[in-house]
């Protein structure tokens, strides 16, 4: 095929990973996992959240994919283990063993792995898994999902023959292949809709993946067990999963501490107040520092004064100090992110040192944030209200009073206006707000998640407000470089431009502190909602 | 008794629109709209105005309330916004864990306050009065989500212990269990109002022992156990029963918050998750619910002071 030649993703760089065949596929093997005899057998008692639905395609609740993730797979998934770091996306094969981009960028030739089964379970009654389903998946993603932009301009799906999807977009889009190893972009059956109508109940969760679901109880906790046709031979080494809906942080961390659940809630997290108690009362058990994707940012109505004047907000980003706060007040754990793209993400994050002109604006400078405010027409500083949602936690909540009072020192006074959650996420979240608003951004394990959604004009996560031409058309143009260097210098001059506009003041944030019961082995916190292919590789060893 | 009954019985009808109504109207007040969430935090759809058609919120409020109500005469109590689920099914799903909370709560207040209530009216003034008289001033000071998070995280934190939570014991499967998994969330919820009904009870026992049919009753010789429980005390619980007919909306209340630390999948945590998305006809299925258990709950308490007080009847 003349037209899928020389140009993977930096097609090398991907093939050695997505096109290395079922061989790769195996899990990657962790190095303690050579040195322990994984042990078949056993219960993992998980806190989870329960979901709104089980629908991946009919809503884009993390909860939802979460869950989903036991039973349902994608085409690749990322690495997982001890052996990689939570923020390392590399992709390895899942149902599919490689994929193919044509020159322009245009056209993916997917394979499917042969061999995969459905789980043996009316109406799909353990069938081979077909290219069909995988047309099907992807139109229904593009028809009904909250993310179908995240599959760019999906054209057609078509079928070569039993193992093979072709794929044509309108546009080359850089994100592509990496979207199709998020959990909102498993492959589903079709004989389920024909018969349930949608994937709304728990009796649809039905699917290829490590787990199958054996019971669901609502308000209370879904089980599963281990599929015993999975086509990763040997795995799952876990009996049983039982995802709790305990909803109570309290309660939850009182489970763990006592041993009823192994791991605290739903990526291990323990909150950041309470590790040192924690230590105390649990000696044995594993705390560890990770990587986290969260980036916590001020967000402005940019196009309202006194916020769309640029001074204005280069002076509240000047009024921060960043270096002291991730010292003293978060213990060195933490970073002094200035966003958009979260620290961890190492190969896409720009250095303070190669932001050019934007960098001055992140130095703690407060003398010069009163002068620019005084340039600005307030030289006695000005208030604002900062709408905030409590629920996040304490630790968020300390966050804010600490950014409360640095402002307050240029003349900035934040009034902060607690919300309850409905209110937040369904206005504030999405940009509904009158002045500013803090708090953490979603998670995205593509840079583009940080970019597009945050800055392009019209998008729903953009909360404030920016409408920049020039910034829209550097937006539009790195998802369209197939070429990773190429694209590396696209985001790189984004980074740039944003750093220097000041659209959103951003804040440090803390690393998390996860812990999981001794006899959990093989465990690593992941910065992704698949559970499942994190899990398929965990044993118990009591 | 009968005629009584059956105008109170018809009172239950306007009660329950006037609560309709509030409900219907309040929870609209509330500001976030559900199309909003479902739309763009959700994506259960593409266009919201397709979509509030589709849920049928584009109709006037009068439309929607007449509808919903429509539907209740019809025995149809509506379905979930999100998950198309008829409401009526997780209500029964979910009543039973709720009730089940709530009256082993009033039992434990019960248990506790009725007795020393008596014994410090009896012995007034000494020190057990006033044990049992700081006791009711606690209890009603101690907010139970409080109490409930120490009971819940204090033994975790020092003896790795924690009740069993999360892991809800069905009745049938484990009738032991499932009793167990609701005695920690009752006492929480049940101590408080023990100093309620234990103050009432002291109280009510202190202005009846001082009757003349008491002082009769100590003249003609009759044993302490006699006149105190069978004169003093049936006169005393009138009021007493009313409070806790009164109290009902507090153990439902109540519970929300129990359910919640105890991770029990009652009522409670399905209205709250309910009311942080913005499911209409959830959160006014279940409010009407609970507004009809508490009337009918306090039709009980009025028919049972004919059981106590024979002048109730014969004045009927």
């Amino acid at each position: 095929m003349s037209d899928t030649s020389t140009s993977l993703i930096r097609r090398r760089d991907f093939l050695k990973t997505v096109g290395a065949g079922a061989a790769a596929a195996a899990t990657v093997a962790p190095t303690r996992a050579r040195a322990q005899q994984p042990k078949r057998g056993g219960v993992l008692k998980h806190m989870g959240l329960e979901p709104p639905s089980f629908d991946i395609h009919g809503n884009i609740s993390y909860q939802t994919q979460l869950i989903s993730s036991f039973v349902h797979r994608t085409l690749f998934k990322f690495v997982n283990g001890p052996k990689h770091s939570p923020s390392d996306f590399t992709l390895v094969p899942d149902l599919a063993l490689k994929a193919e981009v044509s020159k322009d960028g245009r056209m993916y030739t997917i394979a499917l792995r042969p061999g995969v089964r459905w789980e043996k379970k009316p109406p799909v009654n353990g069938r081979e898994l077909v290219a069909a389903d995988v047309k099907y998946s992807l139109e229904r993603a593009r028809k009904k999902s909250g993310y179908a932009s995240l599959l760019g301009q999906l054209e057609a799906v078509e079928v070569v023959d039993k193992q093979t999807v072709r794929v044509h977009l309108q546009d080359a889009f850089a994100p592509f292949v990496h979207n199709l190893a998020e959990p909102w972009n498993g492959i589903l059956p079709k004989e389920i809709e024909d018969k349930y109508g949608d994937f709304k109940a728990a009796e649809t969760l039905v699917g290829c993946g490590p787990f199958v679901l054996e019971r669901y109880e609502p308000g209370v906790k879904a089980v599963f067990a281990r599929n015993p046709d999975y086509f990763q031979k040997g795995l799952p080494y876990l009996d049983k999963l039982e995802w709790l809906f305990v909803k109570d942080r309290s309660t939850q961390l009182s489970l763990f501490r006592a041993g009823q659940v192994d791991i605290p809630f739903y990526d291990g997290r323990i909150p950041r107040a309470d590790v040192a108690s924690f230590k105390k009362s649990n000696p044995t058990y594993p705390v560890v520092h990770w990587d986290w994707l969260a980036v916590r940012s001020l967000a402005m109505r940019t196009d309202k004064p006194p916020y769309n004047d640029v001074r204005v907000r280069r002076a509240l980003s000047l009024a921060i100090d960043r270096k002291k706060w991730v010292k003293e007040y978060l213990d060195g754990h933490g970073y002094e992110d200035h966003g958009p793209v979260p620290t961890p993400m190492r190969e896409w994050k720009l250095p303070p040192k190669e932001l050019g002109d934007g960098a001055k604006w992140l130095e703690y400078n407060p003398a010069l944030a009163k002068k620019l405010l005084a340039e600005a027409g307030h030289p006695n500083g000005f208030k604002a209200r900062c709408a905030h949602w409590p629920g996040y936690g304490p630790e968020y909540v300390e966050d804010l009073e600490l950014l409360t009072f640095y402002l307050k020192q240029i003349g900035v006074e934040l009034s902060i206006v607690n919300e309850e959650y409905g209110k937040y996420i369904s206005g504030t979240f999405l940009g509904k707000f009158d002045e500013t608003t803090w708090g953490p951004s979603s998670i995205f394990t593509e840079v583009d998640g940080y970019l597009y959604n945050s800055y392009r004009t019209g998008q729903p996560n953009n909360r404030s407000h920016v409408s920049d031409t020039q910034l829209d058309v550097m937006l539009d143009a790195q998802r369209r470089y197939v070429a990773k260097s190429s694209r590396k210098k696209a985001i790189d001059d984004i980074q740039r431009y944003v750093a220097d506009q000041v659209y959103y003041v951003f804040t440090p944030y803390p690393k998390n502190v996860s812990s999981w019961t001794p006899w959990v082995k093989n465990y690593q916190p992941k910065n992704s909602f698949d559970r499942g292919a994190q899990l398929e590789v965990v044993w118990v060893e009591k | 008794m009968a005629r009584y009954v059956l105008k109170r019985l018809l009172l239950v009808v306007p009660t329950l629109v006037l609560v309709s109504l509030f409900v219907f109207g309040i929870i609209r007040a509330i500001p976030g709209d559900v199309v909003d969430m479902m739309l763009e935090q959700f994506q259960y759809g593409r266009n919201a105005a397709e979509l509030r058609a589709k849920l049928g919120l584009d109709r006037p409020l009068l439309e929607q309330y007449l509808l919903w109500v429509g539907g209740l005469v019809r025995g149809d109590l509506g379905q979930s916004l999100w998950t198309n689920r008829p409401a009526a099914q997780d209500i029964v799903a979910r009543f039973p864990v709720t009730i089940t909370l709530s009256l082993i709560s009033i039992l434990i207040s019960l248990l506790v306050a009725v007795p020393v209530g008596i014994l410090a009216a009896v012995r007034q003034d000494t020190a057990g009065d006033y044990t049992a008289r700081s006791f009711a001033i606690g209890a009603l000071s101690i907010p139970n989500f409080w109490l409930g998070t120490l009971i819940v995280v204090i033994p975790s934190f020092y003896f790795n212990w924690a009740p069993r939570i999360g892991d809800f014991a069905p009745l049938r499967q484990d009738p032991l269990g499932w009793l167990a998994q609701f005695v920690l969330p009752a006492i929480c919820l049940g101590i408080t109002q023990a100093g309620v009904i234990l103050r009432m009870t002291r109280g009510m026992m202190l202005e009846v022992l001082r009757q003349d049919y008491v002082r009769t009753a100590w003249a003609k010789g009759l044993g302490s156990r006699v006149v105190v429980l069978r004169h003093a005390l049936r006169n005393a619980m009138i009021p007493i029963v009313t409070v806790i007919g009164g109290q009902m909306p507090f153990y439902f209340g109540g519970s929300i918050v129990m359910e919640h630390i105890f991770g029990l999948p009652g009522l409670g945590s399905f209205v709250l998750e309910a009311i942080s998305r913005r499911d209409y006809p959830v959160i006014q299925a279940v409010n009407l619910f609970v507004a009809f258990l508490v009337i009918l709950t306090n039709l009980l308490v009025d028919l049972s002071y004919g059981a106590l007080d024979p002048r109730v009847r014969q004045h009927d």
